[in-house]
């Protein structure tokens, strides 16, 4: 139990059972290593999570979900952000740490097709 | 039995997972690093006032041209000094007041913007002028400011200077 955390949350905290640890073992699975703290208290730096890969036919993203993107300047980088407004196809990102997070405020809104997946697990340090 | 051999497959595999590479995902601020320090305008700003209080004391040992000529040097790499010191405060502060300083912390602060914008305006003072009040003006702004932030951050740290 984490406190201060939402009931959404807290059911993504877990400790890896043997199917998941053996499904990210041999790479069927794919987990990220967290970095920076744009996310506390949910995700601290370190922290390891996975994802669940969108599915195009079926959208399932929702307000309050912790969602993996890639940055929309670099392209080339990963982040992590929870979903704070959606507007059909563009999502307003913002970090939980909001007074050390560059997100949707300055980044504007973030493609659908940036983002890649929803976090489903964490396993935190 | 069963218990005791799956906790033990269990242990060694989250060791593994533990020790698997894994790509990192960014949960920080646009800037690659996300370190904001207002010690780096300290500094600068420190150095402003230092070549300030040496240049009022500057004179020409003597009234030969070789006197005047190293007077004239010396002034000049002096006056170099405190212009590119004054504009690395700007720089500095400016970069703390646009991306470290968010929207929010104008609840906190709500005179957020006044030191920044009047930290600025003696960092350009200092540079048209060798004005010791001014000088020490822009050291006082900027620990107004590293005030700020380090409260911004839940912290206290205390202001102590290099000189």
């Amino acid at each position: 139990m984490i406190a201060g955390l939402p009931q959404a949350d807290q059911s993504l905290f877990q400790k890896p059972d043997l199917f998941t640890l053996f499904t990210l073992i041999i790479g069927y699975r794919q987990h990220l290593r967290v970095v920076g703290t744009s996310m506390e208290k949910t995700l601290k730096e370190g922290d390891l999570v996975t994802y669940k890969k969108l599915n195009p036919k079926n959208i399932d993203l929702e307000i309050g979900d912790i969602v993996v993107a890639y940055h929309p300047k670099t392209k080339n980088k990963l982040i992590i952000k929870r979903i704070h407004r959606i507007y059909q196809n563009k999502f307003d990102l913002r970090g939980d740490n909001s007074l050390a997070s560059t997100d949707s405020r300055e980044l504007g809104l973030i493609e659908l097709d940036l983002i890649i997946g929803k976090v489903d697990k964490i396993f935190s340090n | 039995m069963f218990t005791n051999y799956f906790q033990m497959l269990s242990e060694t595999l989250t060791s593994i997972f533990n020790k698997l590479p894994a790509k990192s995902v960014h949960a920080h601020c646009d800037g690659p690093c996300g370190v904001y320090d207002p010690a780096s305008a300290r500094v600068a700003a420190e150095a402003v006032l230092s070549m300030t209080k040496k240049l009022i004391a500057l004179a020409p040992a003597g009234n030969d041209q070789a006197s005047i000529s190293a007077y004239n040097n010396t002034f000049s790499r002096f006056v170099a000094i405190k212009e590119e010191e004054s504009q690395k405060t700007k720089k500095e502060l400016l970069i703390l007041w646009t991306d470290y300083f968010k929207p929010e912390h104008l609840a906190t602060y709500p005179d957020l913007h006044d030191p920044f914008w009047k930290a600025a305006k003696l960092c350009s003072a200092c540079k048209v002028n060798i004005d010791q009040t001014k000088a020490e003006e822009l050291l006082a702004a900027v620990q107004k400011i590293h005030s700020m932030f380090w409260s911004s951050k839940g912290r206290s740290d205390s202001w102590v200077t290099a000189s």
